[in-house]
């Protein structure tokens, strides 16, 4: 390939005299004529801290697929496909929570990339659906009277029961980050606020841990989550970065 | 590198958030105490006070329970067995104090069913009492002091009203 290109050097030389000849006036302003392509595409990948935490936590499983879908040089459609399960041990019950959730909603990418790289700190919107089961597994009732029970709360007569069908809409805002670590290979993390959009109070027990929202606080709608994500570009097509326009001086 | 830097602050941030955990201390409800209230069998509407009153749980043993209240009041909250259908109780008056002879001890069961209640993620679960009905153990010879037992609110919810009232 060089040796083609300095062939072509040579070859061009022969008209250099020429050229100059014909166009008196030398262009002092050259349009910038470099054309810069970036990579567009769909990214795949999986949440690494959910796999970690199911690796080591035995009360826990957890998959999270997410993905984006590069939009412009800004915008991507964004979405997060996982399942839970965590069993929680409270003072006087023992309650496990398990389902699956979605997410989707777009990113917005605010990192100024320099030449050739590909990263991203964004913020983002999500809208977030959970159908879930909550089940208590074994249950004490409290009493703050010990005198029948001076050493142990009565043993709940219920059983397992078990709260099933449920499903809880909620809204999140994300701040992200992405690097490329290798060429469209990525390492992201991200840090969410949800908003629940359904009451968490539900008749029979309230729900207290809703896949894929994390830990519901009592009587708040809050709830703070995160992922550590490796994924994937699909680079489907290329597009050319609109060149930013120069403030003038 | 500016990226790795911001990385491991999104992870400080991240760690310092699932540690933040609201202090569980249950003070939302309880399971609730059965009211009991005393009033004069002569005139029914008028609350008599039962003089050293000293109340008692029986569990079917010959073992002496330990005392739950020992007072002179018009009013005492008794704790039912959650597991058990029925609580007995006994009470004992002595109209005059100095003299442990004149001690009248009267056997009191109270029956239920039991609802076990949602409470919050603090308390958890704790329990209700419906149908409550009472059953006074008639004794002969020197007989009860205390002469008629009526439920006035089967549902035991909550240890701020009246739910049994003792007639004597």
């Amino acid at each position: 390939m060089l040796r083609y290109t300095i062939s072509a050097f040579f070859l061009l030389c022969l008209f250099l005299g020429n050229a100059q000849e014909k166009s008196k006036t030398i262009d002092l302003n050259p349009k910038d004529t470099t054309v810069y392509k970036q990579p567009y595409g769909l990214r795949v990948g999986i949440d690494l801290s959910r796999l970690l935490q199911t690796a080591l936590d035995e009360d826990y499983q957890g998959l999270e697929f997410v993905g984006d879908y590069r939009l412009s040089q800004k915008l991507y459609v964004t979405g997060e496909l996982g399942n839970e399960k965590k069993i929680i041990q409270e003072d006087l019950y023992e309650f496990t929570s398990s389902g699956s959730y979605f997410k989707a909603g777009v990113d917005y990418n605010t990192y100024g990339n320099w030449y050739g790289e590909q990263n991203m700190i964004t913020l983002g919107g999500r809208f977030a659906v959970g159908n879930f089961t909550q089940s208590v597994n074994e249950y004490q009732l409290f009493d703050s009277n010990r005198y029948w029970n001076a050493a142990d709360f009565v043993t709940g007569a219920g059983g397992p029961i078990e709260f099933s069908g449920r499903t809880k809409s909620w809204i999140e805002g994300v701040v992200g980050i992405k690097m490329e670590l290798f060429k469209n290979l990525y390492l992201g993390g991200s840090i969410r606020m949800g908003i629940l959009l359904s009451d968490p109070q539900d008749e029979g027990m309230w729900s207290l841990f809703i896949p894929g929202f994390n830990r519901v606080t009592d009587n708040s709608r809050f709830g703070v989550g995160y992922n550590y994500s490796i994924s994937y570009l699909i680079p489907l097509y290329k597009k050319v970065k609109k060149k930013e326009e120069l403030p003038e001086e | 590198m500016r990226l790795t830097k911001f990385i491991l602050l999104v992870g400080i941030i991240g760690l310092s958030f699932s540690a933040c955990e609201k202090d569980d201390i249950c003070v939302d409800r309880d399971t609730p105490l059965l009211v009991l209230e005393f009033f004069d069998f002569e005139n029914r509407e008028i609350v008599k006070e039962v003089s050293t009153l000293v109340v008692r749980g029986v569990d079917g043993t010959t073992t002496e329970l330990a005392i739950i209240a020992n007072i002179s009041a018009s009013s005492v909250a008794l704790p039912l067995r959650p597991n058990l259908g029925t609580t007995e109780f006994s009470l004992s008056q002595n109209p005059t104090p100095s003299d442990t002879a004149t001690v009248n001890v009267d056997l009191v069961s109270f029956s239920y069913s039991t609802t076990e209640i949602f409470v919050s993620r603090a308390c958890g679960f704790i329990a209700n009492y419906n149908t409550v009905d009472g059953n006074l153990t008639i004794e002969t010879g020197e007989g009860n002091w205390i002469k008629d037992i009526e439920v006035i609110i089967p549902e035991v919810e909550n240890s701020n009203e009246t739910h049994v009232k003792i007639y004597h």
